[in-house]
């Protein structure tokens, strides 16, 4: 979920001009540049790394274990369930630098002026939904809608886990959508859409393969923005881009952030984290200055730098508090890291995650758009997994 | 990116094929541990710097790497570094 939006590759490629007077800037792709150094043998000492990435770098053995060089009390700061992401069968691979969750982006004023608190469980969610988008129809906005919606994998996975089910097993070894959580999570998810009260963007049902992966997910953020829907889910880099929009639709209304609401077993959501670890051997040795510059910039100093913008959220437990400080309207995020659950597969390729991404969105777009039903579409789901994640 | 990749593996796998030099991404030669015992820190000097990858998705994060570059220059002058920053 990994996942930043088309704004952000945007914003990405226009600041890759900005020129710095030390760093070396390219604009060749990250993972591409990191396979071309471990295709020639010269990795770089300390390489950055994400939850999709780490599975396939740790099982082939490219990214160092740090158990030998670094001393388990320094790691007991992080979150464990951060962490978990680069572990494997006991051993750290790499330690976590920010991390984003998913929470609920409401339109505050609409919330106020209908006198609806924040839904706490699925029941209010779709009750705030149906009172605000009655209301705001009735007042002459007839194509408002009470909760943006996406075919993503990732918008529907927090409801999944709040069903009492997961993506995957505990070991991350076998696919579980054929599962009657599964089936109750995304029951609820398309009729969301079947009563009318969910915005879809119709492209990513006409066409989900088009549409994947950010086409849906920035069309929700702008009808968002424009105010035409109240409730979105969403990551950190949301509020971030409707803090300080590229492309305008900077929101006329003030933007509430809250936890996303209890499913029927459980309050869950997910989440992304990047991290960072050792890739060459020849300085991957106790009290190397490779592990120098990894502690450093896993560090409180360099979290420091990170925490002034809301989109980075510190790894470690102890910078919290601080953190919140300076985002306090964003802390439903940092709350979040309570209900994280895992979706990592262990050991799948980064090319199988992208491809079962891709798949699963055209099958999940097919149930919202009614083509299939939602039995069907679990089925579909988990001989995708079966295939592509095990 | 991925097609990129696959294309590079495939290249690479005739070079090495044709007898030259090559290192397979998903075979390493390496081993899956790092060493435990710390070698003389004499094989730290008169080395190339030390290189540390990441990317920078946009111009707060350009500015943060390069003030962290600063900031561990500062800490460790003694430690040749570059930062190597790419797009995502």
């Amino acid at each position: 979920m990994k996942r930043r939006t088309v704004w952000t590759i945007l914003l990405a490629t226009a600041s890759l001009f900005i020129l710095a007077t030390r760093c070396e800037y390219l604009s060749q792709p990250y993972f591409d540049k990191l396979a071309l150094t471990l295709v020639a043998g010269d990795p770089p000492d300390v390489a950055y790394m994400d939850t999709l990435r780490a599975p396939e770098y740790i099982h082939n053995g490219l990214i160092f274990p740090l158990d030998a060089v670094l001393d388990p009390k320094e790691l007991e700061d992080f979150y464990p369930i951060l962490l978990a992401n680069f572990q494997r069968e006991g051993k750290t691979y790499a330690v976590p630098r920010d991390f984003q969750t998913v929470a609920l982006l409401i339109n505050q004023d609409l919330f106020d002026k209908y006198g609806l608190s924040s839904p706490a469980n699925w029941k209010e969610l779709v009750k705030a939904a149906d009172l605000i988008q009655t209301g705001e129809r009735e007042a002459g906005h007839k194509d408002f809608y009470g909760i943006g919606l996406t075919p993503n994998m990732w918008n529907w996975m927090p409801f999944l886990y709040q069903a009492g089910g997961s993506l995957l097993d505990p070991t991350g070894t076998k696919v579980t959508l054929d599962t009657k959580e599964a089936e109750d999570a995304l029951t609820f998810y398309t009729d969301l859409r079947k009563r009318g009260l969910a915005f879809v963007p119709e492209s990513s049902l006409s066409n989900p393969e088009q549409s994947w992966p950010y086409g849906a997910s920035a069309e929700i953020l702008s009808a968002f923005a424009q105010g035409k829907v109240a409730m979105i889910l969403g990551p950190n880099i949301f509020y971030a881009m409707l803090q300080n929009p590229p492309q305008g639709d900077k929101p006329a209304f003030k933007v509430g952030i809250q936890e996303l609401p209890k499913g029927p077993k459980a309050q869950a959501t997910i989440g992304y984290t990047v991290g960072y670890g050792l890739f060459d051997k020849e300085t991957a040795f106790p009290g190397s200055n490779a592990v120098t510059l990894l502690r450093f910039m896993t560090g409180p100093e360099a979290m420091d730098i990170w925490e002034k913008s809301v989109t980075y959220m510190p790894t470690r437990r102890s910078r919290a508090g601080i953190w919140i400080e300076q985002h306090p309207e964003a802390r439903a995020f940092m709350d979040g890291v309570a209900h994280l659950r895992s979706y990592q597969p262990a050991k799948a390729s980064f090319a199988n995650i992208r491809t079962f991404d891709q798949k699963s969105t055209v099958i999940i777009a097919r149930a919202l758009g009614g083509q299939i039903e939602v039995k069907e579409a679990l089925n579909q789901l988990q001989k995708l997994g079966d295939e592509l994640l095990q | 990116m991925l097609v990129r990749i696959l294309c590079l593996l495939f290249v690479l796998s005739v070079v090495a094929t044709c007898g030259r030099a090559a290192q397979p991404i998903a075979a390493p030669s390496a081993p899956t541990s790092a060493p435990t015992a710390a070698p003389s820190r004499l094989t730290e000097v008169n080395t190339k710097p030390l290189v540390l990858m990441s990317w920078a998705e946009d111009s707060f994060e350009v500015e943060a790497f390069k003030q962290l570059e600063d900031a561990f220059r500062k800490a460790h002058p003694d430690i040749p570094v570059e930062f190597l920053i790419t797009s995502p």
